[in-house]
C-alpha cells in the first residue's frame, strides 16, 4: 500500500469522474464567458431571452466554483493514491458520497441558472435574491466537497497510522493542507446561506443583515481564492521539479510555505469590503496587514521555484546568470502550460497587492481592473497550470499516453491562451483603470464621452475572449484524445525528489493541532469584535429583490 | 586535537560547504527582479491616486 508508480484502477476512475464534470464546465462557462464579450462590446444581442447577467452567473459558477474544485478534488485524489498508495475502503466510498452530492448539487444550481431562477452571480451578494433551490444547490455543493476532503483526510489518518511516519509524502501534505483551509473558510459561506439566505428566500424571514452576509462571504471568499492556487503549487513544488529533471529545492520550505497561507489566507476578507460602510477602519487595516503576510510564503516559493530551475539547468550544464532559463524544457507540454502559468502570476500578483492596498482600492474597486485581475490569477495562472496537469493526468489514469502531436497541440493551446489573455486581461486591467465599472451589460451611459472612451477596449476584450473561446475548443480536443482516442500505453505521473543536502523535515511542520490552533486564534482576533458589532448594531434589514 | 587546529578544521569545513552550495546567483537576481516589479507596479498606481485626489 506504500508508495507506487501509478495510481490504482479504482481510485483512477474516481479521479476521472471528477475530471469529465470539470472540463464539461470549461466548455459551457467557456461558451458563456464568449458571449458576454460580445454582448457587452455591442457586436451580438442576445437571442431568445436569455439575460447577460445569467451567462455572468454561469459562467463565474461553472468555471470558478465548478471546474476548479472539481479538478482540485480529482487531481488530489490522484497524487494521494500515487504518493500513499491505494484508498482504504472507508474513504474511497466517501469520496465516492461526495462526488455524487456534489453533482446533486451542482446539477440542481445550473438548472436554476438555466431557469433564471438565480441569477444573482457567483458572489450571490443580497439584497439579489435567488430561488431557494439555488442556495440548496450550492449548499449540497459544498457539502460534497467536505466528504470529499473528509474522504483524503481519512486517508492521510490511516496512512499515518499504518506507517509510523511522522512526515507525509509532501503531494499528500499538500492536499491535505488544502482541504483543510478549504474547511476552515467555507464554515463562513455555509453559515451564511443556512442562517441567513435559504431562510430569506424561502420567506421564512422577511430581511437579511447585508452586512454580515458579506463579510461572511468575504471569510470565505479570499482563502476561496487560495484554495484555487495552492493546488497549482502543488505542482509548481512537488511535480515541475521531476519534470525538468531537477530536485525540489527543499522540503521544509514547501511546507513552510503552505503552513503559512493556511494561517494568512483567511483572516483576511476585509480587504474584499475597503469600501464597505459598517467596519470600522482599523479592524480594515489590521486585516490588510494580515493580507500582506501572504506575500512572504508567495515570495518564497518564487525562490524556490527559481532554485529548482537554476539547480536543474546549471546540471545540465547551462552557463551565465540566467543560462539555465534557457535550458527549460519549453517543447514539453507539461511543463510549458504551468510555467507560462507561472510567469503570468507575476503581474497577477502585483495586481493583488495593489487591489488590497486601502488607497489603491479606491481607484480599482469595482471596475473592471478587478476582473482582469482574476483573470490571470484563477483564469491564467492556475487554469493553465491545470490543464498542464491534465495532459499527462489524463493519460496516466487512462493508460494512454501523451503523443508528440498532442505536445504540439497543448503548446498551441497554451499560447493561445496567453495572447488571448493579454488582450482580454490587459484591456480590463488598462480600462479599469479608466473607471470602466465591472458586471454590466452593454451601454454607453447616454453617450458619456468617458463611457464612449472604453468602447475601444471592449472591443478588445471581444477580440481576446474570441482568441481564449477557440483555445477552449482546443483544449476540448486534446483533452477526448486524452481520454478516449490516444495511443495506449504508460505516463508517467511525475512526483519530484528532495535536492541532496536538503535540510531534514522537521516533524512540527505536520504538527496540525499547532497550525489549525494558530489559524483559529488569527480569524478570532481578526472577525470576533468587527463580526459581534454587526449583529448588536444590525443595519437595517433588507427585503430580496429580482431585477431581471 | 588542540583548539588552533580545531579552528582550522572548522574553517576548512565551512570552506568546503561553501564550494559544494547549488549556484543560486541567478534565482536571487530573479527574484530581486521580481521584488522591483511588484515595487513599481505599486507606485504607479499609487501615483494615478495622488493625481486623482
Amino acid at each position: 500500500m506504500m508508495n507506487q508508480m501509478i495510481v490504482d484502477r479504482n481510485d483512477a476512475k474516481l479521479s476521472m469522474a471528477h475530471l469529465y464534470i470539470a472540463f464539461a464546465a470549461v466548455l459551457l462557462g467557456g461558451i458563456a464567458g464568449l458571449l458576454q464579450t460580445l454582448v457587452r462590446s455591442g457586436t451580438i444581442v442576445l437571442p431568445a431571452g436569455i439575460g447577460y447577467y445569467q451567462l455572468l452567473t454561469a459562467h463565474g459558477i461553472l468555471l470558478a466554483l465548478v471546474f476548479t474544485t472539481y479538478f482540485i478534488i480529482g487531481f488530489f485524489y490522484a497524487g494521494m493514491s500515487r504518493t500513499m498508495g491505494k484508498f482504504y475502503d472507508q474513504p474511497y466510498r466517501l469520496g465516492w458520497l461526495g462526488y455524487i452530492v456534489m453533482t446533486i448539487g451542482t446539477v440542481l444550481t445550473t438548472i436554476m441558472i438555466l431557469l433564471n431562477e438565480g441569477t444573482v452571480l457567483y458572489t450571490f451578494y443580497a439584497p439579489l435574491k435567488a430561488s431557494p433551490w439555488f442556495y440548496i444547490g450550492l449548499t449540497l455543493f459544498i457539502v460534497g466537497t467536505w466528504l470529499a476532503g473528509g474522504a483524503m483526510c481519512h486517508q492521510y489518518y490511516i496512512w499515518k497510522k499504518v506507517s509510523h511516519k511522522k512526515i507525509s509524502p509532501l503531494f499528500s501534505f499538500m492536499a491535505v493542507m488544502t482541504m483543510v483551509l478549504w474547511f476552515v473558510a467555507t464554515i463562513g459561506v455555509a453559515v451564511s446561506v443556512i442562517f441567513q439566505f435559504i431562510p430569506w428566500s424561502f420567506g421564512w424571514v422577511d430581511e437579511i443583515n447585508i452586512l454580515l452576509s458579506r463579510t461572511l462571504f468575504w471569510y470565505f471568499g479570499h482563502p476561496l481564492v487560495y484554495f484555487w492556487l495552492l493546488p497549482a503549487y502543488v505542482c509548481w513544488y512537488v511535480i515541475i521539479p521531476e519534470i525538468i529533471g531537477g530536485k525540489i529545492f527543499s522540503d521544509s520550505l514547501a511546507r513552510l510555505s503552505f503552513v503559512l497561507f493556511l494561517l494568512f489566507s483567511i483572516p483576511v476578507g476585509f480587504h474584499h469590503q475597503l469600501l464597505e460602510s459598517g467596519i470600522s477602519p482599523f479592524w480594515k487595516y489590521l486585516q490588510v496587514v494580515l493580507t500582506f503576510m501572504v506575500i512572504v510564503p508567495s515570495l518564497m516559493t518564487a525562490f524556490s521555484l527559481f532554485a529548482s530551475f537554476e539547480m536543474a539547468g546549471r546540471k545540465k550544464g547551462a552557463k551565465g546568470l540566467f543560462g539555465w532559463f534557457r535550458a527549460l524544457p519549453w517543447k514539453d507540454a507539461r511543463f510549458f502550460a504551468p510555467m507560462v502559468g507561472m510567469l503570468i502570476f507575476i503581474p497577477a500578483g502585483a495586481g493583488g497587492i495593489i487591489n488590497a492596498s486601502n488607497q489603491m482600492n479606491q481607484i480599482v474597486h469595482n471596475t473592471l481592473w478587478v476582473t482582469g485581475h482574476f483573470h490571470l490569477t484563477v483564469a491564467s495562472s492556475v487554469a493553465l497550470t491545470f490543464f498542464g496537469i491534465a495532459y499527462w493526468l489524463i493519460p496516466h489514469l487512462t493508460g494512454r499516453v501523451l503523443t508528440g502531436k498532442m505536445h504540439q497541440m497543448a503548446n498551441l493551446q497554451t499560447i493561445l491562451w496567453a495572447v488571448g489573455m493579454f488582450f482580454m486581461s490587459g484591456a480590463m486591467h488598462t480600462v479599469g483603470l479608466l473607471g470602466a465599472p465591472r458586471r454590466t451589460a452593454y451601454t454607453t451611459y447616454q453617450n458619456n464621452p468617458d463611457a464612449l472612451g472604453w468602447m475601444p477596449y471592449e472591443v478588445a476584450m471581444a477580440v481576446g475572449g474570441s482568441i481564449l473561446f477557440i483555445a477552449i475548443l482546443l483544449l476540448i480536443y486534446i483533452i477526448t484524445d486524452l481520454a478516449f482516442f490516444a495511443p495506449k500505453g504508460k505516463e508517467d505521473f511525475p512526483i519530484g525528489e528532495v535536492a541532496e543536502g536538503a535540510e531534514k523535515t522537521p516533524s512540527i511542520l505536520e504538527n496540525w493541532r499547532l497550525w489549525l490552533g494558530i489559524a483559529t486564534v488569527l480569524i478570532l482576533v481578526a472577525y470576533t469584535v468587527p463580526v459581534v458589532h454587526m449583529i448588536e448594531h444590525a443595519p437595517p434589514g433588507s427585503p430580496g429583490y429580482k431585477f431581471w | 586535537m588542540g583548539v588552533l587546529e580545531e579552528k582550522k578544521e572548522t574553517a576548512r569545513k565551512v570552506v568546503t560547504t561553501k564550494e559544494e552550495g547549488p549556484n543560486l546567483k541567478g534565482t536571487m537576481i530573479a527574484v530581486m527582479l521580481l521584488g522591483g516589479f511588484i515595487v513599481l507596479s505599486w507606485f504607479g498606481v499609487y501615483w494615478l491616486y495622488l493625481v486623482r485626489l
